[in-house]
Formats: C-alpha cells, sequence, structure tokens
C-alpha cells in the first residue's frame, strides 16, 4: 500500500511539474516573442514583418491554450461519474472532430500570413502571389503530413476506445 | 484538516473488502484480480480530489469500480471472467443445511451457474455483480447512471436470459433449484 501510495505521489507531482513548466514555458514565451517579433525597437524592422512576427504569436498563443485544454482534459478524467455519462465523455473525447481542431486551423492560418509577411521583404523580385505560393508549398505539406500522421494515429489508438465505448453505450442502453 | 493521503487510506481501509469483492467477480486468478484491485486504488487517488460527499461513499467506490472494470481494452475484458464464490453471502446459504450429495448438486449447479454468467456482455456482468452485492435497482441505476425501470428491465432480461440457459441443460434433477438461484 504504502509502495503504491508513493507511486501515486509521484506521478501526481509529475504531472503537476508537466503542466507547470508547460505553463511557465508560454507565459515566457509568448511576452519574449512578442518583443523580439513585434516591438522591438529598430528601424530596421518594416511593418509587415512586425505583423507577420504579431501573427505568429497569435498562432503560438492559440496552441499553447489548446494543448493546455487538452492536457487539464486527460488529467480530469473522472471514474466516479455514472458509467452512462463516464462512457458518452469518452466517445466526446475520443471523436475525431473536436471544435478545438477547427482553432488549430486558425492558428495554422496565423502561421500561414506570418511566414507570408516576414517573407516579403525579403523576396523583392517576387509577387505577392508568389510569395504565397512559395510559402503554401512548404506549409501545405507538413500540415498535410500533419493531418495524415494524426487521422493514422487517431484510427490506431483512440477510434478503438471510441468504438468500444459507444458499443458499452449501446448495450446499457437498449 | 484531514489530508488526501490520510483520507485515501481511509477510504481503502473501510472498503477493502468490498473492492476485493468486485475485483474477484472479474478475475480468475489472483494476479488479476490483484492488477484489478491496484486500477481501481489508482482511480480512486485519482477521483478523490473531486469527491464532494453527494453521493454515499460506497455508491461512489462502485462506480469507481465499474467503471474501472468497464475501461478496460475490449480484448481483456473479453478474457475476464465472472466468479462466484462458494461461500458467497447470497448463494451459501443454499448449500448449508443439506447432506453431500444435495451439496455436490449444488456445487455442479454454481459451477454451471458460473460458466452461463460468463457468457453474458460486460455489462450485464457489471449489473449481476452489483446485483450479487446485495445493492437495489435504485442503487444500481445511481451507480451505471440509468434510471430505475431501466435497470429492472435490464436485471429481469438477464435473469430470464440466464434461467433459459438452465433450463435447456442436462440437468433435470436440479432444474427447480437452479431456478431458484435465479
Amino acid at each position: 500500500m504504502n509502495q503504491l501510495l508513493n507511486q501515486l505521489k509521484s506521478q501526481d507531482k509529475k504531472m503537476w511539474r508537466i503542466s507547470r513548466n508547460f505553463r511557465l514555458l508560454y507565459w515566457v514565451m509568448i511576452p519574449v516573442y512578442t518583443f523580439l517579433l513585434v516591438l522591438f525597437p529598430s528601424d530596421d524592422v518594416l511593418l509587415v514583418e512586425r505583423l507577420g512576427g504579431l501573427c505568429f504569436v497569435l498562432s503560438f498563443v492559440v496552441f499553447a491554450v489548446l494543448f493546455s485544454k487538452k492536457a487539464r482534459e486527460f488529467k480530469t478524467i473522472d471514474y466516479s461519474q455514472p458509467s452512462v455519462q463516464m462512457l458518452e465523455s469518452a466517445v466526446k473525447r475520443y471523436r475525431l472532430w473536436k471544435p478545438e481542431l477547427a482553432w488549430a486551423l486558425f492558428a495554422i492560418l496565423f502561421l500561414d500570413a506570418g511566414m507570408v509577411l516576414m517573407r516579403i521583404p525579403r523576396t523583392e523580385s517576387d509577387s505577392l502571389l508568389m510569395v504565397i505560393l512559395k510559402v503554401q508549398y512548404v506549409l501545405v505539406p507538413l500540415i498535410a503530413g500533419g493531418f495524415v500522421v494524426g487521422i493514422i494515429w487517431w484510427y490506431l489508438k483512440h477510434k478503438p476506445l471510441r468504438d468500444y465505448a459507444l458499443q458499452l453505450l449501446k448495450a446499457l442502453k437498449e | 484538516m484531514i489530508n488526501k493521503e490520510e483520507q485515501f487510506k481511509q477510504i481503502v481501509k473501510d472498503n477493502e473488502e468490498r473492492v476485493r469483492r468486485i475485483c474477484r467477480y472479474y478475475s480468475n486468478c489472483n494476479e488479476d484480480s490483484k492488477d484489478m484491485y491496484q486500477e481501481i486504488l489508482i482511480n480512486i487517488w485519482k477521483s478523490l480530489d473531486s469527491y464532494r460527499g453527494e453521493a454515499a461513499i460506497s455508491t461512489w467506490i462502485y462506480r469507481i469500480a465499474i467503471n474501472t472494470s468497464l475501461s478496460m481494452s475490449g480484448k481483456a475484458f473479453k478474457q475476464l471472467k465472472f466468479r462466484v464464490d462458494m461461500d458467497m453471502q447470497h448463494l451459501g446459504s443454499l448449500i448449508d443445511d443439506n447432506g453431500v450429495e444435495q451439496k455436490k448438486l449444488m456445487e455442479k449447479q454454481l459451477d454451471r451457474m458460473q460458466t452461463q454468467i460468463n457468457q453474458l456482455t460486460i455489462i450485464d456482468k457489471a449489473l449481476i455483480s452489483l446485483m450479487l452485492e446485495g445493492l437495489s435497482s435504485k442503487e444500481i441505476a445511481n451507480i451505471v447512471g440509468l434510471t430505475e425501470p431501466n435497470v429492472r428491465v435490464k436485471i429481469h432480461r438477464i435473469k430470464e436470459s440466464l434461467r433459459k440457459s438452465f433450463g435447456s441443460g442436462d440437468l433435470e434433477q436440479g432444474q427447480t433449484s437452479e431456478n431458484e438461484l435465479l
């Protein structure tokens, strides 16, 4: 019993440390990036670059909030709820499309816009359309790759759990 | 002010037998039973922060125990066995007053009963385990999150299905007693 208690306490401590470090990281990084990319006092930095920096920071904020929400959601799985409620939460937690994904897409759009805006002053010979296309040439395969990996991950790890929870719910309710 | 560790120890101390009994329902060997017991303790620890005393502690413990068993993977579930111990409160009394032959017959019937219960779905097993714990339909409904009439209908269906399975068996002599078990 004491051994188990020690393990549980150390796990709690570890979770608390990870969550604290993560919060610390984004609360430090956000102002730092805001200063370096948006507010840095220099005449060499153009307004368009500052706007690009702002887009990066906004994207960073959205991702930080999303990850922190996700970590909290998985940490607070409550086994003391009635079974039906617990299973319904599991179905919701393990579905493929979640509202958070829309926010993630929003953050990616900010990232995309940031990359385009930061690139404009450095590519004088290219038209705006060319700059946008060049950024998409790099970003789109990366995002598409990320989505494919995410879907495969969901299919292998989360879909079976969701299917199982649905199956149990059906058996309980029928 | 009692801290989390002391509260946990107290809950485990007060409910150890209850949790071990639930584990024994599902595990056919000591090792599995120990693993499940440990898993339930972990989930009690994790859920302790959210315990506000709204439900009776026994209901709270049963919820965690049942939900822990439901959370295991589908594959592991199929391997879970439902054990009906010979000395269980609600079944043991059936053996007490009879002679050796009658006891042997009862043992055989209990063995068949265990086999039949093992054929049930995991949800039915969960409901039966709570019923064998002596809980009322209302308490079971509170644990699983269904309405009381719904629980009653489900338990009735399970009993019917077990009765049918027993009825189609070849132990004609013990059929009446078997049905009495249900």
